[in-house]
């Protein structure tokens, strides 16, 4: 019997309500103290196909999504036939007793009429929470999480709706009493209630940008960077952020251009598609040396490639996007945690350099939620840069005898502070310039602050032994299934470490260097089909990565893969 | 015609003798000075062609941005404080070709920023291929057999697509351009001016010889700018007459008022340093 441990699906039809019910079965473990890490697969429509929502409970961190499952809740057919390779063999799978023909051969089926039981607590509609009820009988958990989760869930439906659903809740629960399964592989020993926050990325990204001063936030929707539009447009008058959802993506990035220009923190967010659109303001932000915070959350691409799922695919893309040379920093988060951390780095860096920063995520880190602890000593003082109160006479906006490149910023309607942001290369002044002494001089002030951002990137965290057998490099969401696998290959005395890089551009070698210098065996895992984070190393280190664990089929890696492959001594020939 | 050099940068004009945006910008540095606007009070936003080199050689806040895409940037600013008297310039190129979607959306908007388009119906920094407001048949480097498309008409686009107020100027008639441009920056929410500028190189036949007997003023037949279907009817008109004044005008809630966030207060004059934000994590409590 494992206790506090255990991986829960819930599958259905898209339009099901399967993702509230897994967050609400999510938050009543969490609330319990448990670490929850939750999971959604859905297709890109919004009637019928089939949806997931996938909850790994455990004691503690690091924690990730599994492939193996303790707990099916099969809302239909479909979800026991697509699932049931993934049941560990002493797992149950809950369906409606009503599903006829399943011909299916499997020890732990544990049918539950939950179509009467729903209909008997108020209406078919509850069924989603006599699963709840049920698995809580299954797992022995403490009912009161289940109803807080819900309640809070159901808290804006009115008191009709939520009795009703509290009961389908409760009948669900009696029935696991009266007819106990007869095999179960998990249970919950925690009783008592704990504060602890369950959140996604994307509300990682949001929240730390409010925290940052976001003061206009302009986006187009695009899957899977959608939902930080959605959680900041309610709270526009609360917090006095102009949320603006413009009419492309280009408008996007120049509302937030010219937002900046004024003096305020702004960004806008998209995926690989929008961010497409945005290239050639991007490097206007860098000609201009106008901050500017850009999300990017990538999906499987080329093009509307896979608009669900999740890929790491554009990391060379925010890398080189948009014409000529200027310096962008790009900023990869793993969990929730640098989500929020690192957003806030973004607003100091692109203010404090006056340049573009984008913050890189995917759909994997973007739309999995994660339980946390607090973030309160992850914020970071507010750094706005070089920004003129009183502007002297003959005031040069890109004055060239500044010796780090950071020129004076004058903001508008400041006395004295007239000048132009220019897209064209420009004087010092901002006024067009095609001479050639002019442009080297310009193009080098505006370089010459890479040296003093180098210093401020965030160092690559390191994780595991001293000098093991086995070394793991990658960035971005690869982080927590990483640790996990180390996790699993410790227990089977396999010694390892990971280096997770959190600043992939611009570069910095000494980071890297000693780490992949006295790896024994360097495995550089990534979620694309080339290797990009593998190819950017060997450019900047001059050495071959020889192993990549590569995967391409818009799915995060799970633990047991990194596991397997390791076992296996490396890539079938 | 008085000119104010006040408003003028080190550098001199760059554009052929004879050329339309001269007048423009004549026009608008009267427009600035009858307002009373001193030179800081201004932010301008430029496009991309032979219009935006007119960000060289006006000396006030300005923001050059890439080919189509002044309004977003605009509005961005004006977002970000509205107290600015935010005014965009860009070419019928520019603006209405790559930046027309911008346009319309725009003026649904009705976001208070004063648009003026450099209207030459060529495009002239790349030496003369067809604009989208070329008219039919028009024969140009890009269309040597002639433009099949029709025309855009951006007076009536604007006035259907929720623009304010919606002018055409002329910049052979500096004075009245000049009024045109007053009149724009007075009214709260989008304001749009559309100027014939003749690009004498390029564009030689839709020049001054062509304008100049068929211009005539709306405010001369006693046009009323409230009534929208004569404005539309108007706007229609480009023949032996072209009408030159204010095609309409009307009032309604701009964008910054209904954003009831923005308030008074412009958003550049929030104090950033202590955010709250344990109202939100309590939301995301399991």
């Amino acid at each position: 019997m494992k206790i506090n441990e255990f991986n829960w699906k819930i599958g259905g039809e898209a339009g099901e309500g399967i993702m509230v019910t897994g967050l609400i079965f999510a938050k009543a473990c969490a609330k319990l103290g448990l670490e929850v890490f939750n999971y959604a697969e859905y297709p890109s429509r919004i009637r019928g196909g089939h949806n997931c929502y996938q909850v790994k409970v455990q004691d503690k961190k690091p924690i990730t999504a599994e492939k193996e499952l303790d707990i099916l809740v099969a809302l239909n057919k479909e979800s026991i036939n697509l699932h049931l390779n993934e049941m560990s063999k002493d797992g149950i799978i809950i369906y409606d007793s009503n599903l006829k023909d399943l011909s299916i051969n499997f020890e732990g089926l544990y049918p539950v009429p939950m179509e009467e039981i729903a209909i008997k607590a108020g209406g078919k509609i509850t069924k989603n929470n006599v699963s709840l009820g049920v698995s809580a009988g299954i797992l022995d958990m403490p009912l009161e999480a289940i109803n807080s989760a819900v309640s809070k869930a159901f808290r804006d439906k009115g008191e009709k709706v939520l009795n009703m659903n509290l009961a389908a809740v409760k009948e669900g629960y009696d029935f696991v009493k009266q007819n106990p399964p007869k095999n179960r592989n998990c249970s919950i020993n925690k009783k008592d209630f704990v504060k602890k926050y369950v959140m996604t990325g994307n509300e990682a990204i949001a929240l730390g940008a409010i925290k940052a001063g976001l003061k206009l936030y302009a986006a187009y929707p695009m899957t899977p960077a959608s939902s930080i539009l959605h959680f900041l447009a309610p709270l526009e008058r609360k917090y006095r952020i102009l949320v603006k959802h413009t009419e492309d993506e280009i408008a996007a990035i120049l509302t937030a251009i010219g937002a900046s220009f004024a003096g305020i923190r702004s960004m806008a967010a998209t995926s690989g598609g929008g961010f497409s659109l945005m290239t050639e303001a991007l490097g206007m932000a860098g000609i201009t040396e106008t901050p500017l915070v850009i999300a990017e959350c990538m999906r499987p691409g080329p093009s509307t490639g896979m608009p669900t799922w999740t890929e790491q695919g554009d990391l060379r893309f925010v890398i080189h996007a948009s014409q000529g040379d200027f310096i962008r920093v790009v900023l990869t988060p793993g969990d929730i945690s640098e989500a929020y951390h690192l957003i806030q780095l973004s607003f100091n860096l692109a203010e404090k350099y006056q340049i573009p920063v984008i913050l890189l995520s995917d759909k994997f880190l973007s739309e999995s939620s994660e339980s946390i602890d607090d973030l309160k000593h992850l914020d970071l003082p507010k750094e706005r840069g070089k920004r003129l109160k009183e502007v002297p006479q003959d005031y040069k906006r890109y004055d060239l005898c500044i010796e780090d490149g950071i020129s004076w910023r004058a903001l508008p309607p400041n006395p004295n502070g007239m000048h132009l942001a220019n897209s064209d290369e420009h004087d010092e002044y901002g006024l067009v310039t095609e001479e050639s002494d002019l442009r080297i001089k310009m193009v080098n002030k505006r370089m010459k602050k890479l040296e003093l951002i180098k210093k401020e990137l965030p160092k690559p965290g390191i994780y595991g032994d001293e000098q093991p057998p086995i070394s793991f490099i990658g960035f971005g969401s690869v982080k927590n299934p990483i640790l996990k696998a180390m996790e699993y290959l410790e227990k089977e005395g396999i010694k390892t470490n990971y280096l997770h890089c959190l600043c992939p551009h611009p570069f910095v070698s000494e980071h890297y260097i000693s780490f992949v210098k006295n790896a024994k065996r360097l495995i550089c895992i990534e979620n694309n089909y080339s290797g990009q984070f593998a190819g950017i190393l060997q450019e900047n280190l001059q050495m071959e990565i020889k192993e990549k664990l590569l995967k391409y089929d818009g799915r995060p890696f799970f633990p047991d893969e990194i596991v397997e492959y390791v076992k296996k001594g490396g890539l079938e020939k | 015609m008085k000119d104010y050099p006040i408003y003028n940068t080190y550098q001199t004009p760059s554009w052929c003798p004879g050329c339309g945006n001269f007048g423009i910008w004549y026009a608008l540095k009267n427009a600035f000075h009858e307002l009373g606007l001193q030179n800081h009070e201004i932010t301008m936003v430029f496009g991309i062609g032979c219009s935006g080199n007119l960000s060289n050689f006006l000396k006030v806040y300005g923001f050059h941005s890439i080919h189509g895409r002044t309004l977003p940037v605009a509005s961005g600013i004006k977002l970000a404080n509205h107290k600015l008297n935010v005014i965009a310039t860009s070419g019928d190129g520019d603006g209405l070709g790559i930046g027309l979607g911008h346009f319309i959306h725009t003026c649904r908007r009705n976001i208070d920023i004063t648009y003026i388009i450099h209207d030459n119906r060529v495009y002239g920094l790349t030496t003369g291929q067809t604009s989208p407001t070329s008219p039919k048949g028009f024969p140009s480097k890009s269309t040597p057999f002639g433009v099949i498309e029709l025309p855009v008409n951006p007076l009536a686009l604007a006035i259907l697509s929720g623009a304010t107020f919606v002018a055409r100027g002329y910049s052979g008639e500096i004075d009245h351009l000049s009024s045109l441009i007053v009149q724009g920056i007075r009214h709260k929410g989008f304001s749009v001016i559309d100027v014939l500028q003749p690009c004498v190189t390029f564009n030689p036949s839709y020049s001054y010889p062509f304008y100049n007997p068929r211009v005539y003023k709306l405010e001369d037949i006693g046009h009323n700018p409230q009534d929208f279907e004569k404005a539309f009817k108007l706007a229609m008109e480009f023949n032996d007459k072209i009408p030159i004044g204010v095609f309409y005008k009307t009032e309604r809630e701009t964008y910054e008022q209904a954003s009831i966030e923005l308030g008074e207060k412009p958003l550049t004059e929030d104090d950033i340093e202590d955010i709250n934000i344990e109202e939100i994590f309590e939301e995301l409590l399991a």
